[in-house]
């Protein structure tokens, strides 16, 4: 039974679908929350599914970090995952942190000016006065 | 059995994620969101990616949890949003 | 009617001629470059003769793709430049917390918490870990002050200033060096060494090195301007 998804091919596609669910969650929550403090976690948490369906497709059962050590001699793409996507999403990671910081001060702001954060009470483009 | 372990992490992360988002409470929202890092470093760990698991386990605990308990105490001082 | 006809016909024609210029350049893209797949085996095959790094991921990050490194640490200071702009941070601290065995405990941990990140940077090309998150381990060993010391604990300004222009002047001109000593930027204008020591790598363990002293810099003041923030 554990052998069901041992060819990676069906595990990639369950990886893929359930990173999609997670990223259509997170979507739908941007599109109908109303606080700007839950569509930015929702923002969040869209980036951060991404960044496993990423990492989750270059995975295949039996492969190990592509990092040497005592058991390990040289470089094989046979037996190591691939570095790139992993070199990529540990910069995006940091990147993502601090312009989620950067949003967030934006939010804090605008509460101390206005009293509110709810983004169906704005009114500052003056169309509903 | 590894493979079973991801389904299974992905999971318990897709529940954390609806929590998190759908939450009334944005206290509630801010813990489902600590607990969607802890399961995304294991899940990073299992992909065998342990920079990007150090990474995600380091921000997670020290600067994306600060950041939004400061921002949830910056907001919550008149009026329950 | 007619300058609304001939605007709709513009609008319709420049958009027909960008997704034209999209999908030609898309399709020059697919043609020129090899199948996405191997470039990882190719880095793989070319990490152990020309880095001598034990870690593949440290390697792809500071050597391999090191303008990527560094335009990714230039968004960091950019958005953290936004929030010093937006968050005038004052004295007084959002968690006043005065207990002296939180102080103790702090004192006790802060020298240690910054051994172990600089022990993350300074080995993170032969195990996990690098610039990025032993940086921020180092600014979370300033967090810890923070919350136990309250309003009294400020860090010496000018040694944040000093220390995150310092490396961020550091990793470019690196990257300068490389372009005029070898062949690209971020060349490898240093002695290899032997794979498995501590100063294998050459320039790689420096770019980690300047990489990590920005990122702690960067996230100590982050955090500084969160949670010292003045009620507006």
């Amino acid at each position: 039974m554990f052998d069901a998804f041992g060819s990676s091919a069906l595990l990639h596609q369950a990886i893929t679908l359930l990173c999609f669910i997670i990223f259509g969650v997170a979507l739908f929550g941007v599109l109908v929350k109303k606080n700007l403090f839950n569509i930015f976690l929702a923002f969040s948490i869209a980036e951060a599914a991404l960044f496993l369906f990423f990492i989750g497709n270059h995975y295949a059962a039996q492969l190990q970090a592509p990092i040497l050590f005592e058991g390990l001699s040289r470089f094989d793409p046979a037996v190591m995952v691939d570095p790139l996507p992993q070199a990529m999403i540990l910069t995006t990671i940091v990147i993502g942190i601090a312009v989620l910081a950067l949003a967030l001060t934006f939010v804090i702001r605008y509460y101390k000016l206005t009293g509110h954060m709810r983004i169906d009470e704005m009114d500052e483009l003056g169309e509903d006065r | 059995m590894i493979p079973f372990l991801i389904i299974a992490t992905l999971l318990s992360l897709l529940a954390a994620a609806v929590m998190a988002i759908y939450s009334r409470d944005p206290a509630h929202s801010v813990l489902s969101y600590m607990g969607f890092g802890l399961g995304s470093t294991v899940l990073y760990l299992l992909f065998s990616a342990p920079d990007v698991a150090l990474t995600e386990a380091v921000i997670g605990a020290g600067v994306g949890a600060l950041v939004f308990v400061v921002a949830l105490l910056q907001t919550q001082n008149k009026e329950q949003p | 009617m007619n300058l609304k006809r001939t605007l709709a016909l513009s609008h319709l024609l420049t958009g027909l001629l960008v997704s034209v210029m999209i999908i030609a350049l898309l399709g020059t893209l697919r043609l020129l470059t090899p199948p996405i797949d191997t470039i990882g085996e190719t880095l793989l095959h070319i990490n152990a003769q020309s880095t001598q790094v034990a870690n593949a991921v440290t390697s792809v990050v500071t050597y391999f793709r090191g303008l990527d490194t560094l335009g990714e640490v230039s968004i960091l200071f950019l958005s953290i430049f936004g929030v010093a702009l937006h968050m005038q941070h004052s004295t007084r601290n959002l968690f006043g917390a005065h207990d002296t065995l939180l102080q103790i405990g702090a004192q006790v941990l802060f020298p240690l918490i910054v051994l172990f990140g600089v022990y993350i940077i300074t080995h993170g090309h032969l195990s996990p870990g690098g610039g990025f998150q032993g940086g921020v381990i180092i600014a979370s060993a300033f967090v810890l002050r923070f919350l136990a010391y309250g309003d009294h604990y400020e860090p010496s300004a000018r040694l944040l200033t000093l220390s995150e222009s310092l490396s961020g002047a550091g990793l470019v001109l690196l990257g300068v060096l490389g372009l005029l000593l070898g062949d690209r930027i971020f060349a490898q204008i240093l002695s290899l060494g032997t794979m498995g020591t501590l100063l294998s790598g050459g320039v790689i363990e420096l770019v980690y090195l300047f990489v990590g002293l920005k990122v702690a810099a960067e996230m100590t003041l982050l955090s500084q301007h969160f949670i010292k923030a003045r009620d507006v």
